[in-house]
């Protein structure tokens, strides 16, 4: 499917004949139609519901905008509300008079109900106008002829007016063509004109570009810590395995002894590989996780942990996986760091469920000064809970406490 | 018996290689767990051979190569066995290309398991012998299928165990044919695939082949 953009890059012919010129014009009425509505709704609603409410009661206008923009092919613009993330009345309305996009969205409308109004309106008029003198030359054309038929033989009369006839579809021709790339050029500046103040917040998509490249980095990262640890942990274990045991069937004839005592070592190696493999495997995804949700993998982070942990997580139900993991992990690495880097003699850890955000916060007694800057996996996760549109918060000074505090919508 | 200098970072392997190596009767005089003491090790203990890891501190990536290409440079002819975790032609063609003379190896570390073989390799390497991975060999073989079909299955064989750098009389062995055949089986092969004709029993032949098979 193409747009309006390509189609009007093609040679003349095939734009003029394409449905483009139509569809551009379509827009162009559709313009007008919504202005028109604009025009009409806007200032009651603005009497009416003031500045509190006027955003709300010019949503469906708005909503018919972000869609008109399909005639000219493409999708329609994505609408850049994010969803509220608390509930209750006050959070929502303060949510949607702090998005640019709302006022945005207002400005749009005046400009549609005052200068593409008035632009569509001579789109119209000028787009009608050929079509008008087609039709009326058309049928002066037929009347003429009707009347000539009558008196074919008069040999004056037939020289002029095939000329004139001919002249005239040529200019009618050309008119349509530039008339044709007018409306269509119009239409598409209006459209782009929608884009620009309809569409996302270009802060949140920069940020989200940039942390869905930090979270690639972060996957790529992540893999070569996998393909390390197996490097350095697993297939060295087996290597070894594999020694011991050719030392075991070379000394099995002469020195059964210290065959079976290579054995025996060969096992305990064996059960050093599988321990190892389990714990690279819990760290790639805890199946516990997987079976039966934050809690009960939660706990089992806290019975693993040297230190003594308090739980007390307040969660019905499941949460989506992408939520689950990313709480998972965020809990297992301030766990490890209170553990490995604070010297904390306890932690807390406790998490809500308000409305659809996740909570979880983690508190540990220990030196603090935690510095995500300097390469902590915090960092990383920062990132996993970012693309999940999630904060994640390190309160960490020098002398502790520190608490990982990290809040995640749990959209649906 | 060989004096070795051994040079691996992960512990275990390392001293499980000392004791294998120890029962067959040769001496690991020093072994290492980095690049740089492998370069001291060896201008103290001028070893019979050096057998070392690709993957060493502190880059984890190819330092035990760049040391033992490295090392060649400074003391040529010093025998060399490269280890590795992975199969890699590029690490094998490394290690040919950066000199002529005295002994070089390429091996999947697995080949440890293979303690006959293993040990043979080694020795050869310390004699001056060329040593390449037979799954290297492979790899290639299979990867340049489509020229090598002007090959008989027999001559197939014989390129690869040549690639492999084992000599007319060790694939003669192997073949369980007499010399006079496997000399028949070389020299169509190098027609064959338009080598240079030197198959002198030295790198240099195994160099050509591995050349070719890597063009």
């Amino acid at each position: 499917m193409t747009t309006a953009a390509e189609a009007i890059r093609h040679r003349p012919f095939r734009f003029v004949l394409s449905a483009w010129p139509l569809r551009t014009f379509g827009y162009a009425v559709s313009g007008v139609l919504t202005g028109l509505a604009t025009v009409v709704w806007l200032p009651p609603a603005l009497l009416a519901g003031g500045v509190i409410l006027t955003p709300e009661l010019v949503r469906p206008l708005v909503a018919v905008e972000r869609r008109r923009v399909m005639l000219l092919g493409g999708p329609a613009l994505p609408d850049p509300h994010r969803p509220p993330e608390r509930p209750g009345f006050a959070r929502w309305l303060r949510g949607r008079y702090t998005e640019a996009v709302t006022w945005r969205e207002l400005a749009f409308l005046v400009l549609n109900g005052s200068v593409l109004l008035f632009i569509n309106l001579m789109a119209l008029v000028v787009g009608l106008a050929p079509a008008l003198i087609f039709a009326s030359g058309a049928a002066s054309f037929v009347e003429s002829g009707a009347g000539d038929g009558s008196a074919s033989a008069g040999p004056g009369a037939s020289a002029g007016s095939p000329f004139i006839a001919g002249g005239a579809a040529l200019a009618i021709a050309a008119t349509v063509i530039l008339l044709g790339y007018a409306t269509a050029a119009a239409a598409m500046l209006q459209a782009e004109l929608a884009r620009l103040l309809l569409s996302a917040d270009d802060g949140r998509i920069r940020t989200l570009t940039r942390s869905r490249a930090r979270l690639i980095d972060a996957f790529e990262v992540e893999r070569r810590r996998i393909e390390r640890d197996l490097h350095d942990g697993a297939q060295q274990r087996l290597l070894q395995l594999g020694m011991i045991l050719v030392r075991a069937q070379m000394e099995l004839e002469t020195h059964p002894e210290a065959a079976r005592s290579l054995i025996a070592e060969a096992t305990g190696e064996a059960r050093s590989a599988l321990t190892e493999l389990r714990e690279l495997v819990r760290g790639i995804h805890p199946r516990v996780l997987t079976d039966f949700g934050l809690p009960a993998a939660v706990a089992e982070l806290a019975d693993r942990s040297p230190l003594p942990v308090t739980v007390e997580l307040d969660l019905p139900g499941r949460q989506p996986a992408a939520v689950e993991s990313a709480a998972y992990f965020v809990v297992a690495e301030a766990l490890t760091n209170a553990a490995k880097h604070a010297r904390a003699s306890r932690v807390e850890i406790t998490a809500t469920l308000t409305g659809r955000l996740l909570r979880i916060e983690i508190h540990d007694d220990g030196s603090g000064g935690a510095d995500p800057a300097k390469g902590s996996g915090l960092t990383g996760l920062a990132d996993r809970v970012d693309a999940l549109d999630g904060t994640l918060t390190l309160t960490s000074p020098r002398g502790g406490p520190t608490t990982v505090r990290l809040e995640l919508p749990c959209s649906e | 018996m060989l004096r070795i200098v051994l040079a691996d970072d992960a512990v275990l392997p390392r001293e499980g290689l000392v004791a294998l190596l120890d029962r067959f009767g040769h001496r690991v005089v020093a072994s290492v767990g980095d690049s740089a003491t492998l370069a001291t090790a060896v201008a103290e203990h001028r070893p019979d051979v050096v057998i070392t890891d690709v993957r060493m501190p502190p880059t984890f990536t190819d330092e035990g190569l760049r040391t033992a290409i490295a090392l060649r440079a400074e003391q040529p002819g010093l025998p060399v066995l490269v280890l590795s975790q992975y199969v890699a032609t590029a690490y094998a063609a490394k290690l040919l290309e950066s000199t002529d003379s005295g002994g070089v190896g390429y091996l999947l570390k697995d080949r440890v398991l293979d303690v006959g073989d293993f040990v043979e390799g080694v020795e050869r390497v310390a004699a001056g012998g060329c040593v390449i991975e037979p799954e290297v060999v492979r790899q290639l073989i299979t990867r340049r299928n489509d020229p090598l079909g002007r090959l008989t299955p027999r001559e197939r064989e014989v390129l690869a165990l040549m690639a492999e750098g084992r000599s007319n009389a060790a694939i003669t062995k192997r073949l369980m044919v007499s010399e006079k055949v496997v000399g028949k089986h070389i020299n169509a092969i190098f027609t064959k695939l338009d080598l240079p004709a030197d198959s002198t029993e030295d790198h240099r032949r195994v160099r050509a082949v591995l050349a070719y098979l890597r063009e």
